[in-house]
């Protein structure tokens, strides 16, 4: 448990980053340092993020090693990852934007580890694609819990904590303060949108700029749903904050087809989008949800073919409506994405292995791949037999007005 | 083959298939058995009454034999006692349960670790509770919380929190009885035939148990779910077996992931089991589950003020020859490191400051011996 500090990687608001090597290990790890407030002691988001990132573990969210504290200073030791999924689009993308294997295989691994947070009653509440991080395997990993919440607490709003507006929800703009889960799953839907294009979906410049943004695409929604945000807004508190004013009036947007903003994107990944990104925060699907879409566990791809080797062929898709058999399926369905996304791990680390000529044995894991991408295929094509024996499907369960539901077995 | 397929897959789903209970850090590092609760804090007893008998002899020769160590019961005794402060302390406050309940965890966990002949829990409980508002989310400006503690300064309160969070292991999440209890509450309005007046009453009763379990080992031996089931036995033995039943009767409803009575089965079972694992909780509430009595525990910290290490107090001997070795190894330490980085620096060495054991030595001098 020692550490040579190396160099920085960054300054936030109440700590500062640097990449550090242990002594008795070797392995690289990133270093927090908490800037410790004389008035206050430990800063109480450095207390949350400790107190949270020790109960979650999991390979999609970053790992808190060890805590460590000399009188002056408080070191939180993280697993290291290269870079962030911001610096990952402007380093792999096209002009920011990622190939759609690689969009599916974040895509899936950010839902899985906010699932994760949600499952154990945690919000993240500050996702933006700098807090996703990316390590050489090509894992994405949740990062930087310093303004999570434990949920079950009611939330108080801290007028100091800047958070990014691109990516909040509009429920939380217009001031709800009963917001949940919901919220992350926002943020994802804006992530996804942006590995697509390359560029942020929503950029306001305050936060009543950002809901016009917001309304100018997925249209402005009606006086009701409004109205009851509104209504969840908090009464005004003891300490003289302004009450939320009425319903404000908005210019009446159209909805814009995220097809007309995204063209690159598949159908599949439109209708992803569309359920993530609901005005209405309980239209919105959950993360957990969200893993079984068909975007991730449909039997083809609709857009460019995956490299070959890349990727394990994705699975059939449909929930079944005999419980025993939905439930021994949708089991399969996210094993064999998952499988997807590790063996696409491997590829994306493959790829940087030869752009840069450091991994040299890259190529037998690829083969294991290779043969894994086989078995997947063998299962894949058994669990389709099974489900087709059946006689019956349903499709994908959701109510998301003026989108065309899937013709069952259609694609 | 198929292994190999479901290799990455597999391995990763069992790991996430743990209930959530049992990844936490309470379930890893807190929880004891009777026996092993005994022996932890009897063998600390002993080890701090070793090293303070050491610090006495230095001092002056001879002059431990004449006193009278507390020893690990009479230690528990105080602490309970504080306990019941931090009870008093939230109501001034109007805390939220939570952070009470959270509060009393540190303070307990915190002995587990220390002896109240090094730290009185007077100031440990003020440390626990301050540092409970911060973890739970219910953040008080120290100022305001000192201010409202009598002869208590906010660099009191701060002095000890690197202290108490160490000790902690920084496992600041805690999982409760009450929050247990409060799922039982609405999973029994969900049973058919429940009378509701009958069930408020109960869960009343029911939380005044698990307050009253605040006082007792309860949380390091048993799970909040065995805690908050006991309470409502306690409050209705009918309704709490009515609850156990519609548990294990299988189709009728899957087990919540709030509240399994035993989260290390995943087969069911039998009613019978578990009304009687309840059993010896019952007991240890109803026997433990009040505040100590002043006398007795007036005498103990009568007797502490003659025990207490004296390396700890301020302007004795002990204390004061405590801090020339200390800082003769921060110098040392200081001298060493310089010595390092000029090394370094002939060296072309970029590499400067060293984070580790030395750092973590120098500061655990103060807390340990």
């Amino acid at each position: 448990m020692n550490y040579v500090q190396l160099e920085k990687l960054g300054e936030g608001t109440y700590a500062t980053v640097y990449k550090g090597r242990s002594r008795t290990t070797n392995e690289i790890v990133a270093l927090k340092e908490i800037h410790l407030d004389a008035e206050e002691g430990t800063p109480s988001t450095a207390i949350r993020e400790i107190s949270l990132m020790k109960e979650l573990k999991h390979v999609n969210i970053v790992r808190l090693y060890d805590v460590i504290h000399t009188e002056t200073k408080l070191v939180l030791i993280f697993e290291y990852c290269e870079r962030d999924l911001k610096k990952y689009m402007d380093a792999h993308g096209d002009r920011g934007a990622l190939d759609p294997v690689t969009v599916r295989s974040f895509m899936y691994q950010l839902l899985k580890g906010t699932a994760f947070c949600h499952e154990n009653r945690v919000l993240h509440r500050d996702l933006k694609p700098q807090n996703l991080l990316i390590n050489r395997k090509g894992e994405l990993k949740l990062g930087d819990f310093g303004l999570a919440r434990a949920f079950g607490v009611p939330v108080n709003t801290f007028s100091n904590e800047v958070v990014t507006l691109w990516y909040r929800a509009p429920d939380v703009l217009l001031g709800s303060r009963t917001y949940s889960t919901s919220i992350d799953v926002w943020s994802c839907g804006c992530i996804f949108a942006e590995m697509i294009s390359g560029v942020p979906l929503f950029r306001g410049r305050d936060n009543q700029d950002q809901l016009l943004h917001i309304m100018r695409i997925i249209g402005t929604p009606d006086d009701r749903l409004l109205r009851r945000i509104a209504t969840e807004a908090a009464p005004p508190s003891a300490d003289g904050q302004q009450a939320p004013p009425a319903p404000k009036q908005y210019p009446r947007y159209p909805k814009i087809p995220f097809q007309q903003v995204l063209p690159k994107a598949s159908p599949q990944a439109l209708d992803l989008l569309e359920r993530l990104l609901q005005f209405d925060p309980s239209k919105r699907i959950s993360a957990a949800d969200a893993l079984n879409h068909p975007y991730f566990t449909s039997t083809a791809m609709a857009f460019p073919v995956p490299p070959p080797g890349a990727m394990a062929p994705p699975n059939y898709n449909f929930p079944h409506p005999h419980a025993h058999h939905q439930q021994q399926l949708s089991q399969q369905q996210q094993q064999q994405a998952h499988a997807q996304a590790q063996a696409h791990a491997a590829y994306l680390a493959q790829q940087q292995g030869m752009q840069q000529g450091v991994y040299p044995n890259q190529a037998t894991q690829a083969q294991a791949h290779a043969q894994a991408q086989a078995q997947a295929q063998a299962q894949a094509a058994q669990a389709q037999a099974q489900a087709q024996a059946m006689g019956h499907f349903i499709p994908y369960q959701g109510s998301v007005p003026n989108v065309p539901q899937y013709a069952a077995g259609g694609r | 083959m198929t292994a190999a397929v479901s290799t990455p897959g597999a391995s990763s789903s069992t790991v996430e298939k743990v209930p959530l209970y049992q990844g936490s850090t309470q379930y890893r590092h807190w929880r004891f058995s009777p026996e092993e609760l005994v022996h932890t804090r009897v063998s600390l007893n002993a080890a701090a009454v070793r090293v303070i008998k050491d610090a006495f002899e230095a001092d002056s020769l001879g002059s431990s034999t004449a006193v009278a160590f507390l020893d690990a019961n009479e230690e528990n005794l105080l602490v309970k006692l504080y306990i019941g402060k931090v009870s008093q302390l939230c109501g001034h406050f109007r805390f939220p349960e939570e952070v009470e309940a959270t509060a009393v965890s540190y303070l307990k966990r915190f002995y587990l670790k220390n002896t109240v002949m090094d730290w009185h829990p007077k100031n440990v409980m003020l440390t626990a509770l301050f540092l409970a508002t911060k973890t739970t989310n219910h953040p008080i400006s120290l100022e305001a919380y000192a201010h409202h503690i009598p002869k208590t300064a906010p660099s009191d309160v701060l002095e000890l929190e690197f202290l108490v969070a160490q000790s902690l292991g920084f496992d600041f999440a805690i999982w409760h009885a009450h929050k247990a209890l409060w799922g039982i509450w609405l999973d029994i309005q969900t049973l058919p035939d429940i009378r509701m007046d009958e069930l408020r009453d109960a869960y009343d009763v029911a939380l005044k148990h698990v307050r009253e379990s605040r006082l007792t080992d309860a949380e390091l031996i048993y799970t909040p779910s065995q805690i908050a089931l006991t309470c409502f036995s306690l409050a209705s033995p009918s309704l709490a077996s009515a609850w156990v039943r519609s548990k294990h009767t299988p189709p009728a409803s899957p087990p919540t992931p709030t509240s399994p009575p035993t989260p290390t089965s995943p087969s069911p079972i039998p009613e019978t089991d578990i009304l009687e694992l309840i059993e010896p909780i019952k007991s240890m509430i109803l026997q433990y589950g009040t505040m100590p009595d002043v006398e007795a525990v007036r005498e103990v910290d009568r007797r502490l003020r003659l025990c207490k290490n004296p390396e700890k107090i301020v302007g004795s001997n002990a204390y004061n020859r405590k801090l020339e070795a200390k800082e003769r190894k921060a110098a040392e330490k200081r001298a060493r490191k310089a010595a390092l980085a000029r090394k370094a620096m002939e060296e072309g060495d970029p590499f400067g400051d060293t984070i580790g054991p030395q750092d973590l030595d120098d500061d655990d001098d103060d807390d340990d011996d």
